[in-house]
């Protein structure tokens, strides 16, 4: 399971290219509620084994998916080093 | 220019430090008399800053948090208190400060940019509007904390066995008030509907008169808890309160009394995007289901002092107001919309109390006891059909 298909699983992600669907900021365009949006980050520390810091849920980057996608793979890199 | 905004209060604290304090945002530093020149030169300029104070250190304590994580009855006011207990300071050059007071709004270089942070957030991962009440907490409860807002809300306001409140002012205000008031408004053989309910607990206060109750809430673990503890004579639904045809079950004209605790506020402003409940909705049911003398009771957070700061001294309480018509951080009704709200859905006010703490609280926590004497943190609103 990819973070893509975590998030497709819970809401549709719009838009017609790769780009235009990692710019989406699923939570203003409703991809998913407050609360999805927390059960998909259990969901995802869960399947890779990584834990989101409150820092990471705070920045720009958690807005969108691809920023999502790119704070797993940050932090599932970081769980390798370790 | 930077500029210190008029929304700033510094607060006097023990052993020569200084809160510097900004109202509308909650937001706060502790400094020493000499970081509050800091602040005045940095109204002037950058190099004013940096000719005056260049090589010197200033004690900076960073005292701001979310307070109201603890409960919705601590103190809102969002520093920590007792400045001699607070930890070591940081100690920063003047450059550093500078940063520090800007970041806490405490300092504002760009005024249409902080104006523009008064308003109401576009989402949970709003950061750069402050938003109202309701969704600070949730931001905290699900960005920093991973609680579920409805685990956080019992457990702050419950003792862990669901058989008490916690030892706060739910218990010295809101609880202690209808101990002594709900044996005295319900009987046996009176029909008592209980709307927005949560887990109970007062429900079941009622059913212990002898009045037969029925406990309505949306949220269905609620209504699972409430089950558990449900004493004889109190019975529990789940209902989406407030949306059309979700009291049809009821019959018409049957209820001698609607009871709403600490449930109302929310049909004024929503506690979450998307709220679908609506007022009108909610109180032409009310009065379809009430008997023609029935009474409608209602015991909400209090309009203008929920949530307001407990500043002064612990036994002389005072507090600012920064906002009353338009709301941004208030989440209560003011009393025009709330009694307008009834009159216009044809109730008659019967009697209007505003709650007081009980004495004994005074020994638990002084400057909670004497805030909530000084300003009501609920109402009591007892109503009929016109």
């Amino acid at each position: 399971m990819t973070v893509i298909a975590a998030i497709t699983s819970r809401g549709e992600i719009p838009g017609e290219s790769e780009p235009e669907r990692l710019a989406c900021e699923y939570l203003d365009e409703g991809v998913l509620d407050s609360m999805g949006m927390v059960e998909l980050v259990l969901e995802l520390e869960r399947l890779y084994g990584i834990h989101f810091e409150p820092e990471d849920m705070q920045s720009e980057e958690f807005r969108t998916i691809g920023g999502l996608v790119a704070i797993v793979e940050r932090l599932v890199a970081q769980s390798g080093d370790a | 220019m930077p500029r210190v905004p008029g929304d700033v209060l510094v607060l006097p604290e023990q052993r020569g430090r200084w809160v510097v304090w900004n109202a509308v945002a909650r937001t706060s530093l502790g400094l020493e008399t000499d970081g509050l020149e800091v602040l005045r030169a940095a109204e002037v300029s950058d190099e004013s800053v940096a000719e005056r104070f260049d090589g010197r250190e200033f004690s900076v304590w960073d005292i701001g948090y979310f307070s109201n994580y603890e409960g919705l009855l601590s103190d809102p006011t969002r520093f920590q208190r007792d400045a001699g207990s607070w930890p070591p300071p940081e100690r920063v050059g003047a450059a550093s400060l500078v940063e520090r007071l800007e970041q806490c709004l405490l300092l504002v270089d760009d005024e249409a940019a902080y104006r523009a942070r008064l308003a109401v957030k576009a989402s949970l991962l709003d950061r750069e509007h402050l938003g109202n009440f309701h969704q600070q907490l949730g931001q905290e409860l699900l960005l920093v904390h991973r609680e579920s807002p409805g685990d956080w809300w019992v457990r702050q306001k419950f003792t862990d066995d669901m058989s008490g409140i916690r030892d706060n002012l739910y218990r010295a205000v809101q609880a202690s008030f209808l101990e002594r008031y709900i044996p005295k408004a319900f009987g046996p053989g009176q029909t008592v509907i209980d709307l927005g309910c949560g887990p109970g607990y007062y429900t079941n206060l009622i059913a212990r008169t002898g009045a037969s109750v029925i406990g309505l809430d949306p949220n269905e673990s609620y209504i699972e808890l409430a089950r558990r503890n449900a004493v004889d004579g109190a019975t529990f639904e789940v209902a989406d309160v407030g949306t059309p045809g979700a009291l049809d079950g009821l019959p018409t004209a049957h209820a001698d009394a609607v009871f709403m605790s600490d449930a109302l506020l929310f049909y004024f402003i929503p506690a979450a995007p998307g709220q679908t409940a609506d007022l009108a909705v909610l109180f032409a049911d009310v009065r379809r289901i009430l008997k023609p003398k029935g009474r409608f009771v209602s015991v909400e957070p209090h309009y203008v002092f929920w949530l307001a700061p407990w500043l002064g001294d612990a036994d002389r309480p005072l507090t600012v107001l920064t906002e009353y018509t338009e709301r941004w951080f208030a989440v209560t009704p003011t009393p025009g919309s709330l009694v307008q709200a009834f009159a216009s859905s044809g109730f008659a006010i019967n009697w209007m109390e505003e709650l007081k703490p009980d004495p004994s609280y005074e020994s638990v926590d002084a400057r909670a006891y004497h805030f909530a004497r000084q300003f009501p943190l609920w109402q009591l609103y007892e109503l009929s059909i016109r």
